[in-house]
């Protein structure tokens, strides 16, 4: 379960949570909806322990995995070497069996600086899933993907989180992202 | 895949000929200068031959074993302090990233290193070090401030989104420093080793001319230039220029190859 309470956070003088409350389920994905600026990455990177609040209180899983905005991939390594990076050896079978699901595995040998933003995002998704966190970050998880590759994706995080009972926070500013994953919709 | 095939050994065969007309473009000019200062007194002609006298002296003293000899030596020096000292400056970047008080203590030492003039160095050495081993040092100073800089604010300036990814991820110092900050800061490395040989080659033959030890270029510079022979003075100087060339050019080869390649996970 993911649980803030009356979280205030401000950058300098800039205000950017004021109060703020958000909970999620064990097993539910909320969709965390505003316009660009209104602290949604913000949430993602408190619940992440990136930043320090103000005032309030946070109740999260120790153990998170996430797929940031930007890909944050090591550009000079192969595919599987950025995914395999953050995982244990006994996690790396099932690594690959995303690989293929994800149908990377038979290029998981080539640089990531050789990739299309689509590839790149594939494999932060990835990378983010069989870490095997006690809950999933998503922030803007679909950018660059095509419908198939994002239907593939949907399928893969409810198998692997909600299906086994562990939250999900989604920040995504179209609908449909969140339609895919049965997402519950909270604007901020 | 023919013709890509095709297309490398075109663009190779364009360079090289560009390669060749700059060549001929500075030999040209060469000549004129050396013809247009001996035109009124001949005798300038010892202070700057023609391209083709100093080819011709390299040619009767390239393969001569006193020449070969004071090559390797000469190669063999430069080669040594050049690794001692990037090797260094490599653990002392990683050190003085990990420790303030590393930082504190080498720091200011590298900094001044760095700022004293050659000469200044290659003269003060002279006195505790033998003419053999000190050129090798004093490449090695010159080769090790540069590495460690390098290497210390490469780590210092690693990007921040790759270590919150790190942190997010539990990774664990070691691994960040292996997996993530090291590899971020190779292509700059690379490109500070290839300029650092060529101060290496600069420092270490102006250590030998110095300092004159048994067998090396430096000291054949000297003596050439004692008993006024200036085409044996150039023709070293070009030794030392195209055995510099290839050294960098090989040393870049070799980081394309096996370095810039990147990191490949085994199955």
């Amino acid at each position: 379960m993911i649980e803030l309470k009356n979280i205030s956070f401000s950058y300098g003088d800039l205000q950017i949570l004021n109060n703020f409350s958000l909970t999620i389920n064990n097993g539910e994905v909320v969709q965390l909806f505003g316009e660009s600026g209104s602290g949604k990455t913000t949430v993602a990177r408190i619940i992440l322990g990136l930043e320090n609040i103000d005032s309030g209180n946070i109740v999260v899983p120790q153990k998170i995995s996430v797929v940031f905005q930007e890909d944050r991939l090591l550009e000079n390594f192969d595919i599987q070497k950025n995914v395999r990076l953050v995982l244990k050896k006994e996690q790396y079978t099932f690594a690959d069996s995303l690989l293929k699901e994800f149908g990377l595995y038979n290029i998981r040998k080539k640089k990531v600086s050789e990739l299309s933003g689509g590839m790149k995002r594939r494999v932060a998704l990835i990378r983010a899933i069989a870490y095997g966190g006690d809950a999933l970050v998503l922030d803007e998880p679909f950018n660059g993907l095509d419908l198939e590759n994002k239907r593939v994706a949907s399928a893969i995080i409810k198998r692997e989180y909600t299906d086994k009972n562990k939250p999900v926070l989604l920040i995504s500013h179209i609908e449909e992202d969140g339609k895919l994953l049965n997402s519950n919709k909270i604007s901020i | 895949m023919i013709s890509t095939t095709k297309q490398t050994k075109q663009s190779i065969f364009k360079k090289i000929i560009k390669i060749v007309l700059i060549a001929t473009f500075w030999i040209l000019i060469w000549e004129a200068a050396s013809r247009l200062v001996s035109r009124d007194n001949e005798l300038l002609l010892l202070i700057l031959p023609s391209p083709f006298t100093v080819f011709k002296k390299w040619i009767k003293i390239a393969f001569t074993a006193r020449f070969i000899n004071a090559e390797l030596l000469t190669l063999s020096r430069i080669f040594i302090g050049f690794v001692i000292g990037s090797a260094l400056g490599f653990v002392l970047g990683i050190l003085t990233h990990l420790s303030k008080i590393f930082y504190s203590l080498f720091s200011p030492i590298l900094k001044i290193i760095r700022a004293i003039p050659v000469v200044a160095i290659i003269i003060l050495m002279y006195l505790f070090f033998k003419s053999s081993t000190l050129p090798i040092l004093i490449v090695c100073l010159m080769v090790l401030p540069l590495v460690w800089q390098t290497v210390h604010d490469g780590l210092k300036n690693t990007d921040k989104k790759l270590l919150e990814m790190a942190k997010v991820f539990y990774l664990t110092k070691r691994i960040t420093l292996l997996r993530v900050k090291l590899p971020s800061i190779i292509p700059n490395l690379i490109t500070v080793c290839v300029n650092a040989l060529g101060l290496a080659w600069k420092s270490g033959v102006a250590a030998e001319v110095i300092c004159l030890p048994k067998n090396s270029l430096g000291t054949l510079l000297w003596h050439s230039k004692g008993s006024v022979d200036f085409d044996e003075v150039y023709a070293v100087t070009l030794t030392v220029v195209i055995l510099s060339i290839i050294i960098e050019f090989l040393l870049k080869f070799l980081c394309n190859r096996y370095v810039l390649k990147g990191g490949k996970s085994d199955d």
